[in-house]
């Protein structure tokens, strides 16, 4: 079932700047069985450009996810970066190929979600319970020899701000 | 203790390499919770002090007579560890040692006793920086 989201609709929020162009109201009309999502069969991503599409053409085995918390939260958090990606690409116009993101399901039930770029790593793990979940940014350039890394718990009420920060952080060292 | 530069890593499952990078993607470094006193978790490896270490681990085969690690090795460079997870090593999160065992030398562990938010990340660092390549299996 094709995905409507409301986010950009939603006009009833009351929080001010930044907040309150990209807080997720995930009021879509989605289905409620998550376990049939398939990401090809999502109307919307094929709207997206070739360039930034980075969730088209991969692994995103979200149907292998096991564990329905974590399958709800990756789910949401996927949309929401789907989102951002779209609004700043409104605003942007990016002209370079993001990367891909690439999931990986853990023995442990966890799905881990990376994004790698160049001399970037950057890692979001979907833990059970979900208050566990986290996520990693490695910077290395060779060139330079610059190097630091650095983890966060992935707090869900906040998937807007982080994802947005890290776009950000992506786009400004690529 | 010394150790050499280099430790190499078996990998059993093709589908922990990630063939756009030529890493090893992090389930093919996966550290066991086995009881330790030190409640350090294990990943086992064997440190390159000569060429019998890879050869030991290439030509490992299990009960059955099959290849233990059917999707290579990997090579891991000690000095990228070392300047890559220096925090963790410095917190203890984060180290290693030898333990020879009667048939392999070779043998040892790299060992984590970290939060998970901080296991991901080294894991991860593992793989995708400290990795110097990914050698074929034995053809069998």
């Amino acid at each position: 079932m094709p995905i409507k989201n409301n986010y950009y609709n939603n006009n009833s929020e009351t929080s001010t700047g930044f907040e309150k162009k990209s807080r997720p109201e995930l009021k879509q009309t989605i289905s409620n069985d998550v376990t049939s999502f398939s990401i090809d069969d999502i109307e919307y991503y094929s709207s997206l450009p070739q360039n930034v599409d980075i969730f088209k053409g991969v692994n995103l085995k979200i149907t292998e996810i096991e564990n329905e918390s974590i399958k709800k939260c990756v789910y949401e958090f996927l949309n929401i970066f789907r989102f951002i990606i779209e609004k700043n690409n409104r605003i942007m116009r990016f002209d370079n190929n993001l990367p891909k993101l690439k999931m990986e399901i853990t023995e442990d039930g966890a799905a881990l979600i990376h994004w790698n770029y160049k001399h970037i790593r950057i890692g979001f793990a979907f833990e059970e319970p979900i208050e566990e979940s986290s996520y990693y940014l490695v910077f290395d350039n060779k060139v330079t020899g610059s190097y630091f890394s650095k983890s966060e718990f992935l707090d869900r009420n906040n998937f807007h701000v982080i994802i947005e920060k890290l776009l950000m952080f992506v786009l400004e060292t690529t | 203790m010394t150790y050499p530069d280099t430790l190499v890593r078996g990998i059993s499952d093709k589908n922990t390499v990630d063939p756009d990078d030529s890493k090893p993607a992090v389930g093919a470094m996966n550290f066991k919770e086995v009881g330790r006193s030190d409640s350090y978790k294990e990943l086992s490896i064997n440190w390159v002090d000569d060429e019998g270490a890879i050869s030991e681990i290439r030509n490992r085969r299990k009960e059955n007579g099959e290849i233990q690690f059917k999707a290579g090795l990997a090579l891991v460079n000690r000095k990228k560890i070392e300047v890559h997870l220096a925090d963790s090593i410095m917190s203890k999160e984060f180290c290693y040692e030898r333990k020879p065992d009667p048939e392999n030398k070779y043998h040892g562990n790299l060992l984590m006793n970290a939060k998970k938010k901080i296991e991901r990340m080294i894991v991860a660092v593992l793989c995708y920086n400290c990795v110097d390549e990914i050698q074929p299996p034995l053809e069998e």
